[in-house]
């Protein structure tokens, strides 16, 4: 999940010669059962999708791909900003790392920004949760992401602002890792959740 | 005389206990005396909800009494929540506050819609879209209010966070942080019900329902389990 750890954890991981796991036990227990829970999800989308095949195909084709496409590539690039921004970090750069958290930000900015757009297309097309079960699971399971988004992007907001000063403590960093490491859960889950709803054929 | 901070542990362990014994008994009530479980599906025509009501409408109706009394279970743990976050907190303890306060009155989101339960199985003769009503109104009540929940949450997250004591000895080790951060970020499936009559995001669906229940079960007995823990150790540092 994370880009470039390794060569990032070289520094810091000097206690543990068999690598460095990025954030602590705890954020790994809110990650596995946020992936767990959304798993559930996709299987019952799934399940769905078997019982009626040509409608979902039918709803699926009233999607933008390219919104879908681009939006990936947005968040795809604002986890590579939030890697680069924990490195940065964890040298002690106190003006690369707010600019790279900054720039992620942006990019999941963008994403909500992007969201809205496909939903106001979708509404002003008379199209609506009710309008069929693939749009019932399409507005639930995109929304229920973009509130994953929303939060991840409240705490790139707190890391630019922290970051701008040198991190003292040992868990200010496990904590910064964490949210880093959330961030690119939210980034992997929409990976899964674009090839879901708007290619599988 | 102990008139410390500490000398409240005795009553603060019985809250835990109260609020341990609370649950349980509205778990009893709802499961096993209405029958709640699993949810009635929210698509039921008008005149099977009804039937819900009168088949047994004995037993149900002394589910209710027992949900009514046990209801407000959050209270306590809320409390004790609040005095343990207020021992870490410098200064006025306002996150303290905002969790306790959160609490009780997110607590009447529990016992109100037993009200409302008790007013569907009250007059079980009557017109059956007339129970649907309040049929809807108490499961909605139940499932898709999120007011003051996340609120209450994020004090507790807060706290596991910058407290400076060991997570070995505290009520709110940083793996409870993330556990409360688990909790609060699947909450939101839970509103989503009011959009939704069938399906995984209906009120007796995977989201809404199935999946914030289970969580909250488990986060609901590790901070009971944390809190002895914590105020075990307090009495022995005592």
């Amino acid at each position: 999940m994370r880009r470039g750890g390794s060569d990032l954890m070289q520094d810091s991981s000097a206690v543990s010669p068999r690598g460095h796991i990025p954030g602590e036990a705890g954020v790994w227990l809110l990650i596995f059962g946020e992936m767990s829970f959304f798993t559930a999800l996709f299987a019952s989308f799934l399940h769905a999708r078997n019982g009626d095949v040509a409608g979902f195909a039918a709803g699926q084709a009233q999607l933008s791909r390219t919104i879908g496409a681009v939006n990936t590539l947005l968040l795809l690039t604002s986890s590579l900003f939030v890697a680069k921004g924990v490195g940065a970090a964890q040298q002690g750069d106190t003006i690369r790392a707010p600019r790279m958290f900054a720039l992620g930000l942006a990019c999941g900015l963008g994403f909500i920004l992007l969201k809205g757009v496909e939903y106001a297309g979708l509404f002003a097309r008379g199209i609506a949760v009710t309008s069929h079960p693939f749009f019932a699971y399409y507005f639930g399971l995109t929304a229920l992401h973009l509130g994953h988004v929303l939060i991840g992007s409240g705490l790139l907001a707190g890391l630019t602002a922290a970051t701008r000063r040198p991190l003292a403590k040992p868990s200010h960093f496990a904590l910064m890792e964490s949210a880093g490491c959330f961030w690119h859960m939210v980034d992997l889950l929409w990976i899964v959740l674009f090839p879901l709803l708007y290619l599988v054929a | 005389m102990n008139q410390g901070p500490n000398a409240s542990i005795g009553t603060q362990r019985l809250f835990v206990w109260l609020a341990i014994a609370g649950a349980l008994l509205f778990a009893f009530a709802w499961i096993a005396l209405m029958r709640f479980f699993p949810p009635p599906p929210a698509d039921l025509p008008a005149d099977q909800v009804a039937a819900l009501y009168s088949a047994h409408n004995v037993r149900f109706r002394i589910g209710v009494i027992l949900a009514l009394i046990a209801g407000g279970f959050l209270v306590p743990l809320s409390i004790v929540i609040s005095v343990q976050m207020a021992r870490l907190e410098r200064g006025i303890p306002i996150w303290a506050i905002l969790q306790g306060l959160t609490g009780a009155i997110g607590s009447a989101f529990i016992w109100l819609p037993a009200v409302a339960w008790a007013v569907a199985a009250f007059t079980p003769e009557r017109a059956p879209e007339l129970t649907a009503i309040f049929h809807e109104f108490a499961w909605l009540m139940f499932i898709t209010p999120l007011s003051l929940f996340p609120m209450q949450l994020l004090g507790i997250i807060y706290i596991a966070f910058t407290k400076e004591e060991p997570d070995n000895v505290s009520a709110f080790p940083r793996w409870l942080g993330y556990l409360t951060a688990w909790q609060l970020v699947q909450s939101f499936g839970g509103p989503m019900a009011v959009l939704f009559k069938t399906g995984i995001f209906s009120w007796n669906g995977l989201l809404p329902f199935w999946l914030p229940l289970s969580l909250f079960g488990a986060w609901y007995a590790a901070i009971c389990w944390t809190l002895l823990r914590a105020l075990r150790c307090q009495r022995a540092a005592d």
